[in-house]
């Protein structure tokens, strides 16, 4: 009875197929796959205090405040009505 | 190799906030992830979506790598579990495309991308490897082009030591007869 070793090596010495495997070579990994890699693993991990540093936040959250200050200066709210002021008209 | 230069060293520093550690993780890895992502599929399109999720997700700590595997093993088979499930949303696709006339998706076709190789017997071996039923072709890949030990392939595909042994000596009977004008 052979071992699992010995048949390990047994199949791993078929030399003529192995040479023909070896003709299939796979293309170089593109160059910007790691640097995208990267970004995408700080997003998974999250890496809050990188997502705060990234200026496009920074842009985001400036032109929110911006808006909404401009908003509240143009169209103020309503004042909310006191129970009182309600008036039934049946 | 040092202590802290290994994987599972540099994973928790990684996720402890150490950029160099995911950087040295991203760029030792990032080959391997690659070749064996675009070995198990038909385009290069999808072994970089599939190469880049996984890369990402190697800290995570849900679908991340976890002891007692070894990384070098948890690596290919994240690769693979991600293949998998490629696989099963293009058959989803695939049972909803004849009833979309207007899209003309190449699905379950070598793209033109994937006309790399250009040699013609790499171009058959190639075509052998992805005509094998999926299990087979993960067998070859883990042994023959990664390296790995029946134990280790055992270990990334959840299976037996025997199960991979005959998955491999199945795929190989298959490919030998497949490439035989290709044997010298």
């Amino acid at each position: 009875m052979t071992t699992h070793t010995e048949r390990e090596s047994e199949i791993t010495t078929a030399k003529p197929l192995n040479d023909a495997l070896d003709l299939w070579r796979t293309p170089e990994t593109p160059a910007w796959l790691a640097t995208r890699a990267r970004a995408r693993m700080a997003d998974a991990t999250g890496d809050v205090i990188g997502f705060f540093r990234r200026p496009l936040f920074a842009i985001s959250l400036a032109a929110s405040l911006m808006l909404g200050s401009a908003v509240g200066w143009v169209a103020p709210l309503p004042p909310v009505m006191s129970s009182e002021e309600i008036e039934f008209t049946w | 190799m040092p202590l802290a230069d290994r994987d599972e060293e540099l994973v928790q520093r990684g996720r402890n906030g150490d950029a160099s550690a995911r950087r040295t993780l991203v760029e030792r890895h990032v080959d391997t992830v690659y070749r064996v992502a675009y070995r198990l599929t038909r385009t290069r399109s999808e072994a970089e979506d599939i190469a880049q999720d996984v890369l990402a997700r190697m800290l995570d700590y849900r679908e991340g790598w976890l002891s007692p595997i070894s990384f070098r093993v948890w690596i290919r088979r994240a690769v693979l579990n991600r293949v998998i499930d490629a696989s099963r949303s293009r058959q989803r696709w695939s049972i909803m495309r004849p009833l979309d006339d207007g899209l003309d998706v190449a699905d379950g076709q070598p793209d033109a991308e994937a006309a790399a190789e250009t040699n013609q017997q790499a171009s058959a071996v190639a075509n052998a490897v992805r005509a094998l039923p999926a299990r087979q072709k993960m067998v070859i890949v883990l042994c023959h082009y990664e390296n790995l030990s029946l134990a280790d392939a055992a270990a990334a595909m959840k299976t037996s030591v025997g199960a991979v042994e005959q998955l491999l000596q199945r795929a190989k009977a298959a490919l030998r007869v497949e490439l035989r004008a290709l044997e010298p």
